[in-house]
C-alpha cells in the first residue's frame, strides 16, 4: 500500500512539474493583475458555520469557519501586517482616558449585500453578543459607543480578529454582510448539480450550514457592490471534507489552487515543489487536569507527570518539526514574553516523585485516563506519546479515545468512564493576547489567581497571571503547531497574515490563455479588465 | 536570606530607604508602559529597572527574536545603558555581575522591550511597549555587483512603485515612492534620502492593490507619470502635488535601460511577482520576453524577494525596482544598473 502511495506520489509530482512548465517559464515578464476565475479551495473540515454567535472560543472548527466567514463579513478594523489598524467598517476611533469608553464613527455609503444600508445600530447589534458581558454597546447615527467596566486599551486588537464580523440577521437565521464575496450556492457532493441553498436568495448568507459527509462545495461570488471594489476573483469554490492527501495530489494535478496542508505532509510537498506556506504557529496542544478522577487531583501526581514529558520529541520527531515545543498558553508571537516561561524534562525526579507518592493515590492499582478530545490521528498520536513519557516516570496512563458524537447527541456516552486527564486543543483566534488568555482560562475553568489584579491589562500582569495558572499545573502546555496551505503554480498575489488570516479578496489567478484554458479549467478564463471605479469614501483618522 | 540580597552591595541605610520609597511610589503612580520611539522605550525600560532594582553593577545582555529582526540597533541600546549607568547600575563586563537580559520581541502590534534578571526562579519582567506602526526603517546599504542593484530604501510598509528622477532644470535629484495611499517625494541631501513630503493620491478606504499604481518617466511627455489601473494621470509635481487622469492606455512605458557596452536595445524582464518567491532580474533583448539563457547568464541579479514593480529613470541608465524582502518583511527599492564587468 505504502509502495503505490509513493509510486502515485511521484507520478503527481512529475504531472505538477510538467503543468507548471505548461502554465508558463517563471521567467516571463511581470503581469498586472487580473479579473476573473474561481478559486478552487479545498479543505479538511466536513461542515462550516459562518454565524459567529455559534462558534466555540478555541475550537479547531472555528478556524475554518473563521476563514469562510472572511470572505462575507467585514470587521470594524483590521490589524495589517505591520501593526497599524486599519479603518473598515469604521473609519475612525477614539477612546477616553481610562480606555473604558470607546467611540466609533461607521463609515458611511456601505451596503449589505442585500442592498440594505449599513449603520452603527446593525453593527452594536451584530456585535453586542459577541464581546464579554463587561462590554455594552451602544449606538446613535452613525456613532458607535463601547462602554467596558474595566480598562479595554486592548480593544482594537479584539476587535481587529476572532469572531467580531459585522452582519445583519435576517428572519430565518439568515445572515448577510459587506464583504468581498456572498455566498452564492451549495453543491451536493459527487457533481449532481447545484442546489440553491433553501430559504436564502444568492446574496444571503445562511447563519449556519452543516454538511454530513464530504465533497460538498461552497461558492462564494464577487460582491459587485463591495464597498473595497469588485475582488479579483469571479468566485471561490470550496470543496469540505476533502481527506489531506488527496488534497494534495489534487494542487499537484491542478485540480485545486488552494488546500490545507496537514503537519506531516508539508516535507512531502516542499519535496514536491508545491508553493508551501505557513502561518505562525495557532493551534495548542495540552493537557488538562480534571478532578473527576479523584488520582488527578494531587499536585505532586501532577508534577511528576509535567516533569515526565519529553516535548522536544512530539516536535521534532512526532510532528517531524513541524511544530514547537511549548512551555506557555499564549505562544511567543502574540504574548511576545513565552520564551520567559521554561519547562524541564527530569525524568529522574518525576520517578522521585513518583515513588514518593502512596500507592493509592499515584495511578497505580487503577490507571490515570487520559482522554484525547479532539478527534483526528494526530491528537490521538500525541496523547499514546504522552501516555509512554508518563509510564516511564511510573505513571500508568490509559489512553481513551476521542469521545463519538451519536446520533442526535453532542456528548459522549453516559457510561464512558471519567477521565483525570484531557488532551485538548486550542485554536488561537484572538490579537489580544489578553483576551486570548481569558477564554483559555474560562473554557478550561483555570484558577484564576487572586493574588494578581486582572482588571490591568498591561504585559507585565498578563505575564504574572500566566505564569500562575501554570503554577499549579492543572494545564500542561505541549506543542504549538503552525498551519499550513499549498498553493498551486496560478495563484498570484498570495498576501496572508501570520495569524493565520487567508485575504483572498487580494488573490488573483494568472491563468493560459482562453484556448489552452479549456482543457484545464472550464469556466475559469481569467481575463484582463480595467478595475472598476472604487467609490470614495471618508478619510480614517483613527 | 534570598539569592537578590547576596547580590546587594551594601549601601546606604537612606539610600535604602529612598529606593523603597521610589519602588513604592512607582507601584501605585499610572505607570508609561507605551512609548512612540524605541529610544523612548529604552529610556522608559531603563528607569523601570532602575527603581525596582538593587543598585549594583549588572551584566547587560541583548536578545533578539529572530523574525523580524533589525529593530534592535545600536542607539537604543546606548540610551538603555546611559541610563542605567546614570542611575547607578554600571554596565559591567565582569562575568560575576548578575545579568540582565533585555530582550525585543515583535508582536502583531507591538515592539516589546522586556528586561529579565536570570538570577530569580521566577523573574519579575519590565516591559514597555512601543506601537508597531509608530516604527519606521530606513538606510542606506552597500551596493552589489553585476547587473548591478543598489538599495536606496527601505520601510515596513508596502511600497507599489518607486522611480528616481532629476530635474532638467536645477539638476536636484529624487525618489518618489507610492506607498499605499501615499505619494511621497524625497531629495537627495549629503549622500542621504531626505524626505521632502507626502500627498495622497488616493483617498483612504478603497483599497488600492498590488500591481494597481505605479510611477513611469514618460519620454514622450518628457515627464513623470503615474499609472491608476489602466489610466495614465499627469502628475504635477508643484508645492501642493496632484494628478490629472487622462482616460488612456499607458503606451510608452518601458523598461529599456541603456549600458556603456551594449549597442543594442536590452529590456529588464523579471518574475510574476507573487509574494511567496524571490525573483530575478535579467536584461533581456526584447521586452516581456524570457531571457534566453546565456542572457541569464550574463545579466542576471537575485534579488531577496519577489519585484513588484520596475520603474526606468528618465535617462534610461537606472531602473528602481520595488523588492519584498522575504527574510525581512520589508520593501526595498533597489536601484539597477547595468554595468560594464570585464
Amino acid at each position: 500500500m505504502r509502495f503505490i502511495e509513493s509510486r502515485l506520489f511521484a507520478a503527481t509530482s512529475l504531472l505538477s512539474l510538467a503543468t507548471q512548465i505548461l502554465l508558463g517559464s517563471p521567467a516571463t515578464a511581470a503581469t498586472h493583475p487580473k479579473y476573473g476565475g474561481t478559486l478552487r479551495v479545498e479543505v479538511h473540515a466536513l461542515s462550516v458555520s459562518l454565524d459567529p454567535r455559534e462558534w466555540q472560543a478555541g475550537s479547531l472548527e472555528s478556524a475554518t469557519n473563521q476563514k469562510m466567514a472572511e470572505l462575507v463579513f467585514e470587521r470594524l478594523l483590521a490589524l495589517d501586517s505591520y501593526g497599524r489598524f486599519q479603518p473598515a467598517l469604521a473609519t475612525e476611533w477614539s477612546h477616553d482616558g481610562s480606555t473604558k469608553r470607546w467611540r466609533f464613527l461607521i463609515r458611511a455609503g456601505v451596503k449589505f449585500s442585500d442592498g440594505t444600508a449599513l449603520g452603527a445600530e446593525d453593527v452594536a447589534l451584530a456585535l453586542q453578543p459577541l464581546l464579554p458581558a463587561t462590554q455594552q454597546i451602544s449606538a446613535s447615527g452613525n456613532v458607535m459607543v463601547i462602554q467596558s467596566s474595566v480598562p479595554a486599551p486592548d480593544l482594537l486588537e479584539q476587535l481587529a480578529s476572532g469572531r467580531y464580523f459585522v452582519y445583519r440577521a435576517l428572519p430565518r437565521g439568515v445572515l448577510v454582510g459587506t464583504g468581498p464575496f456572498v455566498l452564492g450556492e451549495v453543491q451536493r457532493g459527487g457533481g449532481l448539480g447545484a442546489e440553491q441553498n433553501p430559504g436564502s436568495s444568492p446574496s444571503e448568507t445562511s447563519g449556519a450550514r452543516t454538511a454530513p459527509g464530504g465533497g460538498e462545495h461552497l461558492y462564494f461570488r464577487a460582491n459587485q457592490e463591495a464597498w473595497t471594489g469588485r475582488p479579483f476573483l469571479d468566485g471561490i469554490d470550496v470543496t469540505l471534507g476533502v481527506p489531506p492527501l488527496r488534497a494534495m495530489f489534487d494542487v499537484q494535478l491542478g485540480k485545486a489552487d488552494l488546500i490545507e496542508l496537514v503537519p506531516e505532509l508539508v516535507p512531502r510537498a516542499r519535496q514536491a515543489n508545491l508553493r508551501v506556506w505557513s502561518s505562525e504557529p495557532l493551534t495548542l496542544y495540552g493537557l488538562r487536569f480534571d478532578d473527576t478522577q479523584v488520582v488527578a487531583s494531587d499536585v505532586r501526581l501532577r508534577e511528576a507527570f509535567s516533569l515526565s514529558l519529553d516535548r522536544g520529541t512530539l516536535a521534532n520527531v512526532l510532528l517531524q518539526k513541524q511544530a514547537e515545543p511549548a512551555a506557555a498558553l499564549l505562544p511567543e508571537w502574540l504574548s511576545g514574553y513565552a520564551f520567559l516561561i521554561g519547562v524541564d524534562t527530569n525524568l529522574e525526579r518525576a520517578k522521585e516523585l513518583r515513588r514518593a507518592l502512596p500507592a493509592s493515590e499515584a495511578a497505580g492499582a487503577a490507571p490515570l485516563r487520559l482522554r484525547v478530545d479532539p478527534a483526528g490521528d494526530l491528537a490521538k498520536l500525541l496523547g499514546e506519546r504522552v501516555a509512554v513519557n508518563a509510564r516511564q516516570a511510573g505513571i500508568f496512563v490509559e489512553v481513551l479515545p476521542s469521545p463519538v458524537p451519536r446520533a442526535g447527541a453532542a456528548t459522549t456516552a453516559r457510561s464512558d468512564p471519567p477521565a483525570g486527564v484531557h488532551l485538548f486543543a486550542w485554536h488561537y483566534s484572538s490579537l489580544s493576547p489578553r483576551a486570548e488568555l481569558d477564554s483559555l482560562v474560562a473554557a478550561y475553568n483555570l484558577t484564576e489567581p487572586s493574588a494578581v489584579n486582572a482588571a490591568r491589562t498591561d504585559d507585565e500582569q498578563l505575564y504574572a497571571r500566566e505564569r500562575r495558572v501554570l503554577e499549579d499545573r492543572r494545564v500542561l502546555p505541549l506543542i504549538v503547531e503552525a498551519e499550513s496551505v499549498g498553493l498551486g503554480a496560478c495563484v498570484r498575489d498570495w498576501m496572508p497574515r501570520r495569524w493565520g488570516e487567508w485575504h483572498l479578496d487580494d488573490v488573483w489567478l494568472e491563468l493560459p490563455e482562453p484556448a489552452a484554458a479549456d482543457s484545464r479549467n472550464t469556466g475559469n478564463s481569467a481575463v484582463e479588465a480595467v478595475p472598476q471605479p472604487r467609490p470614495a469614501a471618508p478619510g480614517a483618522k483613527p | 536570606m534570598s539569592a537578590k540580597q547576596n547580590l546587594s552591595l551594601p549601601r546606604p541605610r537612606g539610600l535604602s530607604v529612598f529606593c523603597q520609597l521610589m519602588g513604592f511610589v512607582l507601584l501605585f503612580l499610572p505607570s508609561r508602559l507605551r512609548a512612540e520611539s524605541l529610544e523612548d522605550a529604552a529610556h522608559e525600560l531603563a528607569m523601570k529597572v532602575c527603581l525596582a532594582a538593587h543598585k549594583q553593577p549588572v551584566k547587560v545582555a541583548w536578545r533578539e527574536a529572530p523574525q523580524p529582526s533589525g529593530y534592535l540597533s545600536d542607539r537604543p541600546k546606548k540610551v538603555f545603558l546611559d541610563q542605567i549607568s546614570a542611575c547607578g547600575m554600571e554596565a559591567a563586563e565582569n562575568s560575576d555581575a548578575p545579568i540582565l537580559t533585555v530582550t525585543i520581541e515583535v508582536t502583531p502590534s507591538k515592539v516589546l522591550l522586556i528586561a529579565s534578571s536570570a538570577e530569580a526562579v521566577s523573574p519579575q519582567i519590565y516591559v514597555i511597549e512601543v506601537p508597531r506602526a509608530s516604527l519606521f526603517v530606513a538606510r542606506e546599504t552597500a551596493p552589489a555587483t553585476q547587473l548591478k542593484r543598489e538599495l536606496l530604501w527601505q520601510q515596513e510598509t508596502p511600497i507599489q512603485s518607486a522611480l528616481e528622477w532629476q530635474d532638467p532644470t536645477t539638476m536636484e535629484r529624487f525618489l518618489f515612492l507610492l506607498s499605499e495611499s501615499l505619494f511621497m517625494r524625497f531629495d537627495f541631501e549629503n549622500g542621504v534620502w531626505k524626505w521632502m513630503d507626502s500627498a495622497q493620491f488616493l483617498p483612504v478606504g478603497p483599497r488600492l492593490r498590488a500591481g494597481e499604481a505605479s510611477l513611469f518617466y514618460s519620454h514622450a511627455k518628457e515627464r513623470v507619470e503615474l499609472v491608476l489601473g489602466k489610466e495614465v494621470c499627469d502628475l504635477h509635481l508643484t508645492s501642493h502635488f496632484n494628478y490629472t487622469c487622462l482616460g488612456t492606455e499607458v503606451l510608452d512605458r518601458t523598461t529599456e535601460l541603456s549600458s556603456t557596452c551594449d549597442e543594442s536595445p536590452r529590456y529588464l524582464v523579471t518574475g510574476k511577482g507573487d509574494y511567496t518567491q524571490t525573483d530575478r532580474i535579467t536584461l533581456a533583448s526584447a521586452a516581456g520576453a524570457a531571457a534566453a539563457a546565456d542572457e541569464t547568464y550574463r545579466g542576471s541579479l537575485d534579488m531577496p524577494g519577489p519585484v513588484l514593480d520596475i520603474s526606468v529613470a528618465e535617462n534610461a541608465k537606472a531602473a528602481a525596482a520595488v523588492v519584498k524582502n522575504l527574510s525581512t518583511g520589508n520593501y526595498e527599492v533597489y536601484r539597477i544598473t547595468a554595468v560594464c564587468s570585464n
